[in-house]
């Protein structure tokens, strides 16, 4: 008899085993046994219905998932932890194809990093392959961090590995040679082209020293032909002559001078001897020199300084260089009859504005930028009237812009140029200190 | 060691089922149908069995009597014991917020620590925390004591549970006995068998034992759709499905959680313990077999040639899934443990044991979880 049926029947019986059956008691008993077995296999029926769908939800979700590593760019690697491979892509195969044929669901790690030992070009010759395997066994045993590889085919690998939830480990492998050679492509472009222009720079300075050394020469003897120490020259046009080297040697001196400071100052090499000094012991100088010129040219010259302005914290050389250029310019490209005002003024911001402005050609807008580049063309155009090689401009921005400065044009053609220099705060002294 | 086993049925009233003819048992343990005590005569009666004896019982979803399983009935076994000594916990479960770990407390305060060889609890059902009141007692007690025992049962009702110690059982209780001396040896097994089901899930929202979503879909509609014809019995049909739990950053320990509840319109289900957020579920359905082999496995667990006497508290889930087959998995008990160990024990709303390879005591759902009992 069955256990169930012997179990009611003891119950119909009152718990006895021999007592008297209550049959009701023993078909309700029955009764609720069928009722259990139907309702069992209704639940039965359904949860495998449940589990068939689920079971379907969890084959396509997996098939999304090789589907997603399998079009991965890098190759990827799940390992368990005994470090056997548990699934991996092509993309691995193609990226280690010196193993290809051996990376296959169970293959160990260890196994397959040995086989792909004579194909690294990183390791280094100071270990053994064997000492190289196992660090990166135990590397991989715990990541840290992302690494390259070298191939000795060329090819750079980058690898990363993490642990997983249940003691493997993930991998992954990019292919970086092409961003590899780009690199060492962009580092030697680089290492090029600051090595020209280092070159160029030296070149320049060499040169430039070079041709000063006779130029003094040729200078310093037109002087001398000129005081006629040495005797009378006798003839007048000699003595032309004499005054022409010496304007034409001076004049390319200049401009030496001028390159040789710009390659120092693209070189790095420029230096600033900054001292304190009045706005007044900066321009009268330059005044001095050009007042001469602008008196032939009949060109007048305004001075609008205020004497109560603070003094400046600059290089003396290279700001009179800087103003003695603006106005030079100015006087150059101002039509006899015009006027060329010097002035400066305090800025709100605490910085300091000197202003060169003149009634000459002026510039049009879009040729300001050429202009302040080197050797810009705009200049050399004029040049052609003028003379000059197109460093003033140029220069006197690099040389205000080494003060932490700037310089800035405005122009109106056919109106005149207004070029002003601007120091910082930092540069300009308290206003009581002029007095002293 | 000494036994006698008795069982009260309602149309017969007390019977002896065995007895080795101890003259004076030092304590009763009984398992009673609810609606069987509440007068306090068949107390009284056994009180008049046993006049010396401490009496400990509370309230069931079922009645375990050797190899059947009663509904209605009334078990109780005496022990006389020849050197082992027995002391004695009580307490009301407080209305504060850790009530339950604060009672589980003063359960172990109670508890001699000397010579204290194992612990068996009954505690009220509905209105304790199990896994803050085990946590409590050992607390005190230390992880080297194993505590067994469970939950006190309300039929299939749920609503009021009772315990009681030299009294007639009340609502609200908690009761201790601890064994003490070398001669003493105590075994226990708590093993489900429950077959953990689809796609382990990760619990993506969840508030204390309340569950609202898993990888981000309602757990309400996941139960909705594994009952199926089912789910309009819920949250009583839920008993079919219990979850089991890793908790976070754990995966080799997992604990079953049962669901108690659900809120229709937060599509949460409510458990019998914390869901914590980010541990990984997984819906559990009972196959037959293997629930029934889940209780061999338990025997085996608990199992030692000695073993006198094995008290078993089995989830009331589980008789609610096998119905009349439940008595299967008493029977598959007594095939590991044999025709000299007596059986005796009750249907649950939580069992207490060690965690499997831990030593940390902790609330068990949807097991059979034995504590097994002999003297030198």
């Amino acid at each position: 008899m069955h256990r169930l049926l012997q179990r009611q029947l003891k119950k119909a019986r009152g718990g006895t085993e021999g007592g008297a059956i209550d049959f009701d008691a023993l078909l309700t008993l029955v009764d609720a046994a069928y009722g259990e077995f139907d309702s069992q296999r209704r639940v039965m029926a359904h949860t495998h219905n449940v589990m068939r769908e689920e079971h379907g939800q969890l084959n396509a979700r997996l098939s999304r998932l090789r589907d997603g590593i399998s079009q991965m760019g890098a190759g990827f690697a799940i390992w368990d932890s005994e470090d056997r491979l548990v699934l991996c892509n092509e993309r691995l195969r193609e990226i280690l194809s010196h193993v290809a044929n051996a990376i296959c669901p169970g293959a160990s790690f260890v196994d397959l990093i040995k086989r792909a030992t004579p194909f690294i070009a990183s390791i280094d010759e100071s270990i053994g392959s064997d000492e190289w395997v196992a660090a990166r066994v135990a590397r991989h045993r715990n990541p840290a961090g992302p690494f390259e590889m070298a191939f000795t085919d060329g090819r750079h690998v980058q690898v990363w590995e993490e642990k997983t939830g249940e003691g493997g480990i993930v991998s992954l492998y990019f292919d970086i040679t092409d961003r590899k050679r780009a690199e060492d492509e962009l580092r030697r472009a680089k290492e090029a082209a600051e090595s020209a222009n280092h070159s160029k720079s030296q070149f320049l300075a060499n040169m430039s020293h070079e041709l000063r050394t006779p130029l003094n020469a040729v200078i310093g003897f037109s002087e001398v032909m000129l005081a006629e120490k040495l005797g009378p020259l006798g003839s007048q046009r000699y003595h032309e002559y004499a005054q022409d080297i010496h304007n034409a040697g001076s004049h390319l001196l200049d401009i030496i001078n001028d390159i040789l400071d710009m390659s120092k100052i693209e070189a790095g090499q420029f230096d600033l001897d900054a001292e304190w000094t009045g706005i007044a012991n900066l321009v009268n100088p330059a005044i001095r020199l050009i007042r001469d010129r602008a008196r032939e040219a009949g060109i007048s010259l305004v001075l609008a300084i205020d004497p109560g302005l603070p003094p400046l914290y600059v290089d003396l050389r290279s700001v009179r260089q800087v103003l003695l250029n603006l106005l030079g310019n100015a006087v150059k490209f101002t039509p006899s009859g015009g006027t060329v005002t010097v002035g400066a003024a305090l800025m709100s911001s605490g910085g300091l504005s000197l202003r060169v402005s003149d009634t000459g050609l002026g510039i049009a807008a879009e040729n300001i930028p050429l202009a302040l580049k080197p050797f810009g063309q705009i200049e050399l155009i004029l040049s052609r009237k003028h003379g000059g090689v197109g460093l003033g401009l140029p220069l006197s921005k690099r040389l205000i812009e080494l003060h932490g400065g700037m310089l800035d044009i405005a122009s109106v053609p056919g109106e005149g140029t207004s070029v002003s220099v601007y120091f910082p705060p930092e540069r300009v002294g308290r206003a009581a200190a002029a007095a002293s | 060691m000494q036994l006698e086993q008795r069982i009260w049925l309602p149309r017969e009233g007390w019977r002896l089922m065995n007895s080795d003819g101890a003259d004076a048992p030092a304590l009763v343990i009984f398992f009673a149908a609810p609606g069987t005590i509440d007068d306090g005569a068949r107390y009284n009666e056994l009180k008049a069995f046993y006049p010396g004896a401490a009496i400990i019982g509370c309230t069931t979803g079922g009645e375990i009597a050797d190899t059947s399983v009663h509904d209605g009935s009334i078990v109780a076994t005496a022990i006389a014991f020849k050197h082992t000594r027995l002391a004695f916990a009580e307490t009301s479960i407080g209305g504060t917020e850790r009530g339950s770990f604060e009672a589980g407390m003063r359960l172990g305060v109670a508890l001699p620590r000397k010579g204290l060889r194992g612990v068996f609890l009954l505690s009220d059902g509905t209105q304790v925390n199990g896994t803050d009141l085990v946590a409590g007692i050992q607390h005190v007690l230390g992880p080297e004591i194993v505590i067994t025992g469970g939950l006190a049962g309300d039929g299939s009702s749920f609503v009021s549970t009772r315990v009681g110690l030299n009294a007639n059982p009340e609502t609200g209780k908690l009761v201790a006995v601890g064994f003490y001396g070398p001669g003493v040896r105590l075994g226990y097994g708590s093993v489900g068998g429950w077959d953990a089901v689809g796609p382990e899930r990760l619990v993506t929202r969840s508030s204390g034992n309340t569950l609202f979503d898993l990888d981000d879909l309602p757990a309400l509609d996941l139960y909705k759709k594994y009952l199926g014809p089912e789910a309009a019995n819920l949250p009583a049909s839920a008993l079919l499905c219990p979850l089991r739990i890793h908790p976070v950053g754990k995966p080799e320990a997992s604990l079953v959680r049962t669901v108690i509840g659900i809120d229709e319109q937060r599509k949460a289900m409510i458990f019998a313990g914390t869901i914590p957020e980010g541990s990984v579920a997984q819906i559990m359905l009972g196959h037959f077999d293997h629930l029934i082999a889940g209780a061999g496995q338990a025997a085996e667990k608990a199992a030692f040639p000695e073993a006198q006497l094995a008290i078993l508290v089995s989830c009331i889930g589980r008789k609610l899934l096998m119905g009349q087959q439940i008595a299967d998995e008493v029977d598959a008990v007594r095939d590991v443990l044999g025709q000299s160990c007596r059986l005796t024990g009750f249907y649950s709303y939580g069992e207490i044991a060690p965690l499997e390879n831990s030593p940390f005591c902790d609330l068990h759902n949807q097991t059979m979880t034995i504590t097994t009992i002999a003297e030198a």
